[in-house]
């Protein structure tokens, strides 16, 4: 996962050198963050918001000559919304061959929910695919919630005692993945009072 | 037809060769209730019932410490 993290971080710091003057922003916006995404890799990218879209938060497709689809599920909150965006527009940077690609949905599909129900072993097509949903949501983590911003994090929640919603929702990140950063960076995570 | 062949047959109809998920609770939700809520979503792309991904996030909020 280094090479993604590193690609995530080259990436942002394009964003942040076209559109902040490398200035590290609270938040970084989403929409100017795939403009360079698509400057950089040659992409044409169509991103859309879909009410009816149950059970993905998002979907990436890619066509040939280099055009790419995302698809973002309204039920998404705020955050979610713009952490999936990210994931999904992540894809076309870091997975840039077609040794990379997968065509087959079910598969992709199969293996997604596979590894939460099945007990069984699961294949080394299935890992690869699963490894490769990974990679997207490392990217984006390391993109929305780089460590440049951890100092910062510590801070609303040791001094200001701010619990993780209200900092997840400063970042515009979702909780889940502002936690994760938290644990992995020792810094404790305050609970509400009873 | 079933839905999940019917995903697949739009992605091969119309020339994909990448196609990646993010499901919402996939310890729930079932292969093809991921590939329903797909063939859902390019349906409605199809017949414009989406709208652009639009963020209104201001990135001139700079955190102090920097």
């Amino acid at each position: 996962m280094e090479k993604v993290i590193f690609e995530a971080r080259a990436m942002r710091t394009k964003y942040l050198e076209s559109c902040t003057g490398s200035r590290q922003p609270v938040a970084i916006n989403t929409e100017k963050f795939a403009k360079v995404v698509e400057k950089e890799t040659g992409y044409s990218v169509e991103s859309i918001i879909i009410n009816d879209m149950e059970h993905l938060r998002g979907m990436i497709v890619r066509f040939p000559e280099k055009k790419a689809i995302v698809f973002v599920s309204d039920h998404n909150n705020d955050c979610w919304r713009r952490f999936t965006f990210i994931k999904e527009i992540s894809h076309l940077f870091i997975e840039t061959t077609p040794e990379c690609f997968n065509s087959d949905a079910y598969e992709q599909a199969k293996a997604l929910v596979d590894q939460y129900q099945t007990q069984d072993d699961v294949s080394d097509e299935s890992r690869k695919l699963l490894r490769a949903e990974v990679i997207g949501l490392v990217a984006a983590m390391e993109i929305m919630i780089p460590n440049e911003l951890i100092p910062y994090i510590a801070h609303l929640s040791n001094v200001e005692k701010m619990l993780p919603y209200a900092i997840a929702s400063r970042l515009r990140a979702p909780q889940k993945f502002l936690e994760f950063k938290m644990r992995q960076h020792d810094i404790a995570i305050n609970t509400p009072p009873n | 037809m079933n839905t999940k062949s019917s995903f697949q047959q739009w992605l091969e109809d119309n020339g994909a060769i990448d196609v990646r998920f993010f499901p919402s609770n996939p310890s729930e939700s079932t292969a093809t209730e991921l590939l329903d809520s797909a063939y859902k979503a390019v349906k409605a792309y199809e017949s414009g019932n989406c709208v652009p991904y639009e963020d209104p996030i201001n990135d001139n909020n700079f955190f102090p410490a920097d």
